[in-house]
């Protein structure tokens, strides 16, 4: 009988005949999101921007070496395009990417793609997308008062503000940011950190949209030094690839062709308003597992960390020392008993903003939509992390850990670098979750809540965590993991001090 | 009809991600060329014949831009590539006129049904799908194939068995037989020895399909990782006194209907059949 099912279900499905006997197909639902921007991506990489390597690998790899040690990874699973996927993965998270490499290599190209994508018309992307130059003002950015208006009007809420139309696009592309006058760049920031531009007493809205930025060269080669305000809300970095000369054959038939791939765009692969809405919605409901979620928290939590930033325990990280106008260079030396061939604190200018944090856990979601998961994996995580840390974290130049033989050239590859970074505390992570472990059963007593906990129990616990920092202390060296276990205990201390100091003025616990 | 072609592969380069201009030529000169002889030999009015040649080609549209259609030099097939250049231009003017429309449907639906099916129920469909004779009364002869890969056999081993040797060289030159599984109870999945999966290259895998004669299904794209068993047969036990070719086992796999075996030093699998 299942049988019978089964054989039914096979013959049945979206072919169809009519009484005219013709044949009639209904439309696909099967075709998920995920496959949808599968496709999207697998149609750039093979008929759009010419990617030489797949740099995002994911499945364990096998590694061919040169004499010289020189190492090849051989990936066993999917592997992508970094100069695509990752503009798609902003395109659907609805973030801030800054594409950087030299000319002509494509930014623009991938960008105007991504507005494509989005289901704006070629005309409105090309017409919308502002380039950068010496001379971009505020008003041709933003838009401007209409003279009418300005010569009638007796007050300034008579005077109506002309908007550019760019602002409330889906997709917005800034051509060469770093061409843009600082002061014209102070309005953009208002636009792309809180999503409004003001001007004469009236509001535009950018609404939920993915920016695309390109500049040449990130390093201060544009003619204006780029407001570092800006810069922190770049959410994401994407490096432009370069030629491969094995390709010449693709570039001579395109141009043969005589048609660009933005007028080939198949309309199977362009999403409407309403799947671009299902996709945000979808990438935030992908999970993180405890255990992932704890090892990013491991690898983040100890960059901030500065053992000399400060002789008051709390204020032993980086931010002190900025405060100060101090480098981690210059306090990073022998008075501090860390191995710098081992801690990663050493490596690092600065620690990672909380921003950062939800970027990264967003964008990791994104990566593991696309490949069709559920749940995030740490290796979802690993690829993307460099990308959107890339100008986040500084290095510290001085750093003995650069000094070693091969890892100076860390310091001209920031991608290599924070992966090694990652991999590095990954292999420290085993050795630590003991510790963390602890801390965290501690964390969990108290997540339960303090209603109806008497003075005795709130007491003992508070011994619990005493000896516990008191162990992390005593017989751990103090590294960044460690200081952020005893400064998390210190908080649930805290906690339970106020909590017992109340419940001594407030006996039987009644207000 | 060429422009008619024309404007399908126009529209269908627009909708479709992955359009492969050389599989859509392929298919226009050659099978529904074959188709359209076939129907005129059959005596179909030109009227007629070029109305099914449209469903056809609408039909192929589609498939060449879902990717459901494999070009040949992709060195591998699918129910539908074969349903598509094989069985409809050979076939379909055989089948009375008013079932033509729903046989079409029916090869459409049972190919892209398939393509989300486990590789080996696939492989089945197509290899059964190359001897097929005649498209009409399709649904029996699927349900007489499900009925013998799917369920298990009405008759157990017991004890009067037949041994077959299927030589897996025939699919695959270099394939050396090593751990093997069952993938249904008459369906059994085997293992090259070395070429397991690497550096995103797939395992070398053979299917064969154990029902009253033993069938190869080709490589089966398994991702699974058995290691070599071992099982006790009073057949195996017995092929090793009687049969000279029978040697060292490499691995042996038993269940109540089939027994089969890999060996050292053959490139032959030893199944065991009721007799």
């Amino acid at each position: 009988m299942a049988n019978q099912d089964w054989v039914t279900r096979l013959l049945t499905g979206r072919a169809k005949t009519d009484k005219n006997l013709n044949v009639h197909l209904s439309e696909r639902d099967g075709g998920s999101l995920h496959d949808k921007m599968r496709q999207a991506y697998w149609w750039i990489t093979n008929n759009a921007v010419i990617c030489p390597y797949y740099d995002l690998e994911f499945g364990a790899s096998a590694a061919l070496t040169t004499p010289a040690g020189d190492e090849l990874q051989l990936p066993e699973d999917t592997s992508y395009s970094s100069f695509v996927l990752i503009p798609l993965l902003t395109l659907f998270t609805c973030r801030r990417a800054l594409l950087v490499g030299g000319p002509g290599r494509g930014k623009t190209t991938s960008a105007i793609l991504m507005a494509l994508l989005s289901g704006m018309e070629r005309d409105e992307v090309h017409r919308g997308i502002q380039r950068g130059h010496p001379q971009l003002s505020i008003a041709d950015l933003l838009g401007a008062p209409l003279p009418s208006d300005m010569l009638k009007a007796e007050d300034l809420s008579a005077v109506k503000v002309s908007w550019r139309k760019w602002i409330g696009q889906r997709v917005k592309i800034i051509d060469e940011y770093n061409r843009i006058p600082t002061k014209t760049q102070s309005a953009l920031l208002s636009l792309m950190a809180e999503g409004y531009a003001e001007m004469m007493d009236q509001y535009v809205y950018a609404g939920r949209s993915s920016w695309f930025l390109t500049a040449n060269d990130d390093q201060g080669g544009g003619t204006f030094q780029v407001i570092e305000a800006l810069k922190d809300r770049i959410d994401v970095v994407v490096r432009a690839v370069p030629f491969n000369s094995g390709f010449m054959d693709q570039l001579l038939q395109r141009l043969e062709a005589d048609r660009s791939p933005e007028e080939l765009l198949p309309k199977e692969i362009v999403f409407t308003p309403g799947e671009l809405e299902r996709a945000y919605a979808s990438i935030l409901e992908v999970e993180v597992p405890k255990d992932v979620l704890e090892r990013i928290a491991f690898f983040l939590g100890q960059l901030d960390f500065c053992r000399m930033a400060s002789p008051r325990f709390e204020f032993k990280h980086k931010d002190t020392l900025k405060l100060a106008g101090q480098t981690v260079a210059a306090v990073c030396n022998e008075q501090c008993p860390l191995d710098k061939k081992v801690h990663l604190c050493t490596q690092t200018e600065n620690g990672v903003s909380v921003r950062a944090y939800q970027t990264i856990l967003h964008f990791a979601k994104a990566m593991a939509f696309f490949r069709g998961h559920a749940a995030v994996e740490l290796e979802d995580f690993r690829q993307i992390a460099p990308w959107v840390l890339h100008e986040k974290l500084v290095p510290n130049p001085r750093s003995a850990f650069f000094e070693v033989k091969g890892r100076r050239m860390l310091l001209q590859d920031r991608v290599a670098w924070l992966r090694n970074m990652f991999d590095m505390a990954m292999a420290h992570y085993g050795t630590h979750q003991p510790i963390r472990r602890k801390v965290t059963a501690l964390r969990h007593d108290l997540d339960k809540g303090l209603s109806g906990v008497d003075l005795r129990t709130t007491e003992k616990r508070m011994a619990q965590v005493t000896v516990l920092m008191n162990e992390l202390l005593s017989r751990h060296e103090l590294s960044g993991p460690v200081y952020e276990d005893v400064i998390h205990l210190k908080s649930l201390y805290s906690r339970y001090r106020n909590y017992a100091t109340w419940l001594k003025e407030n006996p039987g616990g009644r207000q | 009809m060429s422009t008619f072609t024309d404007e399908l592969e126009a529209n269908a380069r627009a909708r479709f991600v992955r359009w492969d201009s050389a599989l859509w030529q392929a298919l226009t000169r050659g099978a529904a060329q074959q188709l359209g002889q076939s129907l005129l030999a059959a005596g179909l009015s030109a009227e007629e014949g070029e109305e099914l040649l449209r469903a056809y080609l609408q039909l192929g549209a589609e498939a060449v831009g879902l990717g459901y259609l494999y070009p040949a030099s992709a060195g591998r097939q699918n129910f539908f590539t074969l349903a598509w250049t094989d069985l409809i231009p050979r076939l379909l003017a055989s089948v009375p006129a008013q079932e033509r429309s729903r046989v079409f449907a029916q090869l459409w639906n049972l190919g892209e049904n398939l393509e989300s099916a486990p590789p080996w129920v696939q492989r089945i469909f197509w290899r059964v799908g190359q001897g097929l004779t005649s498209l009409a009364d399709l649904e029996t002869q699927l349900r007489g194939t499900s009925e013998v890969a799917l369920e298990p056999p009405a008759r157990p081993l017991g004890s009067r068995a037949r041994g077959h040797w299927v030589d897996l060289s025939q699919e695959d030159s270099r394939f050396l037989p090593g751990a093997l599984h069952f993938l249904a109870p008459t369906v059994v999945c085997v293992h090259d020895r070395h070429r397991h999966a690497v550096a995103g290259r797939e395992a070398a895998t053979q299917g064969l399909w154990l029902a009253d004669t033993p069938l190869t299904l080709g490589a089966m794209g398994c991702r699974e990782t058995p290691e070599p068993a071992s099982v006790d047969s009073p057949h195996l036990n017995e092929a090793l006194r009687e049969d000279p070719r029978a040697d060292a086992w490499f691995a042996t796999l038993a269940n109540e209907w089939r027994t089969a075996a890999t060996l050292h030093t053959s490139q032959h699998v030893l199944v065991f059949l009721p007799e």
